[in-house]
């Protein structure tokens, strides 16, 4: 159920295919502004290529994925990315850059106003990280990283939160950071959209679930439908289906 | 501090030179592109000079020779340089990051294309003198009109790498594609660069090497208008 009062995502009979694998087969779909949906799947249900599909980042080869009512394939797409904020399987951030730089940088390509420096530091004592700022990310464990990716995705405040498994790697306190952040983001009204395969962790923050299986809508409903149990076996049976993905 | 936004003029022009900034910073820190191009063209250099037994050879026949070899060890040079350097984007995912940005992709293109001519010009600066010292080539050329030549062919080079380097990044495929793909493209390059070198090596002006002055003007504008052009429809994958 959307929260907001316009729509912040929507998939119009989107499909993708990499040669004869189907990998979201004519998905429709609106998330509203402010809202929260849990995407939950078995391995290869499509859950990744959908939020890249979301991101920009892979081209539907059927139907539109439109973000705040922009064709990310339009014209327009510049203005619709940069209200984005995207972490997936890997960082994006530049190696032999500190952490601060990298956090400057991307305030930069996203037409961040004001003191980017003063922002990145501000992020940084935010991740818990501000003691690193200053060294090179080619040293960090995978979980700096994740954090750094983290801010990075999420310093320009973006309307539409786009989150591939964001607890990888992240011990307990981090955990905790990112969930303080998760919730940050609802209190300023952003829309999320996040694959996490800890349903029990994610579900409270959760308005809707949408379970994919095999590059289908296996279900979709309010968050409340069922308990993260409930939520858990309907992914199993998903996956255990006749047919479906390893 | 507000948030993030599609840029404007001056905001493409402040994100461009960070990306620039960032990636000039990542070279001097790491030299991953401009080692091996040096590497590649100094080799090229010393292998032609040993295979074709230059002390052996008349003036003439060193000063037709050069140009060539010179163009060739640019070429391949900036091949490699280029490659590597998307390929490191690429395995590190830096290209993605930057797909994912609201960056102009016209001003994406216009910062990997200076990263390229830069990388070849700093080559040169190296690779022109050995060039002059290996072939032992009169002193007394027109030092400025070369330099010309050399910025046209070598715009044009790194115009073409970038737009396919880019393409064969998004299909997911490294340097030997990228060299099908970029060698025969920029054959006239190579060939215009070789011809107008020729006519200045020969104590003659880039007047004197007409037409081939001109190709290289016109291929340099016909890439870099392609590549501003088609650059968005190569990226995502």
């Amino acid at each position: 159920m959307s929260t907001g009062a316009g729509v912040a995502l929507e998939f119009r009979s989107t499909g993708r295919r990499f040669g004869a694998v189907v990998a979201l087969a004519d998905a429709t779909l609106t998330v509203g502004a402010g809202e929260a949906l849990l995407i939950l799947g078995p391995n290869g249900a499509g859950k990744s290529t959908l939020l890249r599909l979301a991101a920009g980042l892979t081209r539907p080869t059927s139907g539109q994925v439109l973000v705040d009512g922009i064709d990310l394939r339009g014209t327009r797409a510049g203005r619709a990315r940069a209200a984005i904020g995207f972490l997936g399987h890997r960082s994006f951030l530049y190696e032999h850059l500190t952490a601060k730089e990298n956090l400057e940088l991307y305030a930069h390509l996203y037409g961040v106003a004001g003191d980017t420096g003063a922002l990145a530091e501000r992020w940084l004592a935010k991740i818990g990280m501000a003691r690193v700022a200053q060294r090179t990310v080619r040293g960090f464990s995978r979980g700096m990283m994740q954090r750094l990716a983290l801010a990075r995705a999420l310093q320009h405040e973006p309307r539409l939160v786009l989150l591939d498994e964001p607890t990888t790697g992240l011990d307990p306190e981090g955990r905790a950071r990112l969930d303080a952040l998760l919730d940050e983001q609802r209190a300023r009204g952003a829309t999320l959209a996040m694959i996490s395969h800890r349903a029990e962790a994610a579900l409270p923050r959760a308005d809707r679930v949408l379970v994919l299986n095999r590059g289908r809508i296996a279900a979709l409903g309010p968050a409340a439908e069922r308990d993260a149990a409930g939520w858990t076996a309907l992914v199993a049976a998903a996956g255990t289906a006749p047919g479906a993905a390893a | 501090m507000s948030a993030g936004a599609a840029h404007g003029a001056g905001g493409v022009a402040r994100a461009a030179s960070a990306l620039f900034a960032a990636d000039l910073r990542r070279e001097l820190r790491t030299g991953e592109a401009l080692v091996p191009m040096l590497m590649f063209a100094m080799i090229v250099l010393v292998v032609a000079g040993v295979t074709f037994n230059l002390p052996e050879m008349g003036p003439d026949d060193r000063r037709r020779l050069a140009p060539g070899i010179l163009w060739t060890a640019i070429a391949f040079a900036m091949l490699v340089g280029q490659a590597r350097a998307l390929l490191v984007d690429r395995d590190e995912e830096r290209w993605q990051g930057l797909l994912l940005s609201p960056l102009d992709r016209t001003a994406l293109f216009a910062v990997k294309w200076l990263e390229g001519l830069l990388l070849g010009l700093a080559v040169e600066l190296l690779l022109v003198p050995l060039t002059v010292v290996f072939f032992d080539l009169p002193p007394g050329l027109h030092w400025g009109q070369l330099a010309l030549a050399l910025l046209l062919g070598t715009g044009g080079l790194a115009a073409l790498g970038t737009l396919l380097g880019s393409l064969t990044t998004s299909l997911g495929r490294g340097e030997a594609m990228l060299s099908i793909l970029v060698l025969p493209v920029a054959s006239p390059i190579l060939i215009a660069g070789s011809m107008t070198t020729a006519k200045l090596l020969a104590g003659g002006t880039l007047a004197d090497a007409s037409p081939w002055p001109a190709v290289l003007l016109a291929t340099l504008g016909l890439n870099l208008a392609l590549g501003a052009l088609l650059f968005e429809s190569v990226l995502v994958e």
